[in-house]
């Protein structure tokens, strides 16, 4: 049948492992779909992805029927791997914490291309920057 | 042992500052992080697009040590407000409940027609008098309810002839096929081009108790035609799909299905493309009996 977009909900989950707990439970039960049909099919598909954070991209409809289709990790996730740190600065504006060059933010730009809303790969590139900068890392030649 | 609580922490940000946000709050909630866009609709047949501030959220476990917690999340988002603007997060307390369940709360009894009440099988009915056709909601077809599949369920209700062969062309969940069976159909076969829909249509059709007399085949008209099914042509022919593949589906000859003097009911159409699925019809020998309507859809009846 026709169906009417009620939402977009992406979900950063850590792979093979989501549950009813929140966030997934507050998140889906808001829009009435079934908790369950996602967790199972989420688990089923990300099963060999266990130790990264898979997002999942939930398309929910008016009727009540939803689909969703796996996006590539985080930039966050991909620009602490190149830069080997386990996690960002929390004082990311002052306390560097690692580098980053040009090269890797250009890797993960042409990865990320098709879920930012970039209009081109320095586009992108500019977004995966400020992300890196967020994190408290800093972007090298 | 006392239920649990959950500390929602949540910022309304552009969509190129989803990301970063919800990196920084990934490091600090607890089992991930919830980004949620909404909709709009450039017309009325619009699907609709993702659009405007995202909701970026994710919830804290309420323990001893959750103020520590709020407090690190707090000046993590204030450095990156330092970066580039940020508003202020909420925050809001809830209750952990038995998530898995609530989603249930949604769904009440729907009656159709004059006879026919639609509700999930976790509901008991409410209704004696009317028969109950149960499905649960389910992530291709939801909640089986769409305006389409009421408006051609109160047509089966009104031109079936209890015994009689019935066929469902695009049987998606098999609601339809379901009610017709509950209704006193004899034979029917329910076809669909989907492995999804024919697997849920033999799912619904047990949790229903009407697996015998459901005959479920994967294929179309054109297999219908072939005959790859114990029927080839009934008195009673349902189509509930969109107008422009009921259109094609007579290029494959839909009309042939339904036997001489038998009735064919076609759902899915939008009120704008109903005076050419009609046409089509007509053109084919049928006979138009009425058009039914709920919101912008609408059912036509023919008879051959």
């Amino acid at each position: 049948m026709a169906k009417k977009l009620k939402a977009i909900v992406r979900l950063q989950l850590p792979g093979g492992k989501a549950t009813p707990a929140p966030p997934v439970g507050p998140a889906l039960a808001g829009h009435g779909i079934n908790i369950m049909a996602f967790v199972k099919e989420y688990n089923a598909r990300t099963a060999n992805r266990a130790g990264e954070i898979v997002p999942a991209e939930i398309t929910v409809f008016t009727d009540g029927s939803f689909n969703f289709i796996l996006k590539s990790p985080p930039a966050g996730f991909l620009l602490k791997r190149a830069a080997g740190v386990d996690k960002g600065s929390a004082t990311s504006n002052r306390t560097k914490v690692g580098k980053v060059t040009r090269a890797q933010i250009r890797e993960i730009a042409e990865l990320k291309m098709k879920d930012l809303n970039a209009v081109d790969l320095e586009g992108a590139m500019r977004q995966i920057e400020g992300t890196a900068r967020s994190l408290g890392l800093q972007v090298v030649d | 042992m006392d239920k649990a609580h959950w500390l929602e922490v949540s910022l309304t940000v552009d969509g190129e500052l989803a990301e970063a946000v919800a990196d920084v709050m990934a490091r600090y909630v607890k089992n991930g992080v919830v980004v949620e866009s909404g909709v709009i609709y450039a017309n009325a047949e619009d699907e609709g697009t993702a659009f405007g501030p995202v909701r970026v959220y994710g919830f804290l476990l309420v323990t001893p040590d959750l103020e520590e917690q709020r407090q690190k999340l707090v000046e993590a988002l204030w450095h990156l407000g330092q970066i580039q603007p940020l508003p202020e997060p909420t925050f809001r307390v809830i209750d952990d409940e038995d998530w898995m369940a609530s989603w249930k709360q949604h769904y009440r009894p729907i009656p159709i027609g004059e006879r026919l009440l639609v509700l999930p099988a976790w509901v008991e009915s409410s209704d004696p008098r009317r028969v109950a056709v149960k499905i649960d909601p389910s992530m291709a077809f939801g909640t089986g309810t769409h305006p389409t599949t009421q408006l051609c369920m109160a047509m089966i209700e009104k031109y079936l002839t209890p015994g009689q062969q019935v066929m469902d062309v695009g049987c998606g969940s098999g609601i339809l096929s379901i009610a017709a069976i509950k209704l006193g159909a004899g034979h029917t076969l329910a076809v669909d081009i989907d492995d999804e829909s024919t697997r849920a249509t033999l799912e619904n059709a047990e949790r229903n108790g009407v697996k015998t007399g459901l005959e479920i085949g994967k294929g179309s008209v054109a297999e219908i035609r072939a005959g790859q099914f114990s029927l080839r042509a009934a008195p009673l022919v349902l189509a509930n799909i969109l107008a422009p593949i009921i259109l094609r589906l007579f290029d494959d000859g839909l009309g042939d299905l339904v036997e001489p003097g038998g009735i064919l009911v076609l759902s899915g159409i939008l009120d704008e493309q109903a005076a050419a699925v009609q046409a089509r019809a007509e053109a084919e020998g049928y006979t138009h009996l009425e058009t039914t309507q709920m919101g912008d859809w609408v059912a036509i009846v023919l008879r051959r």
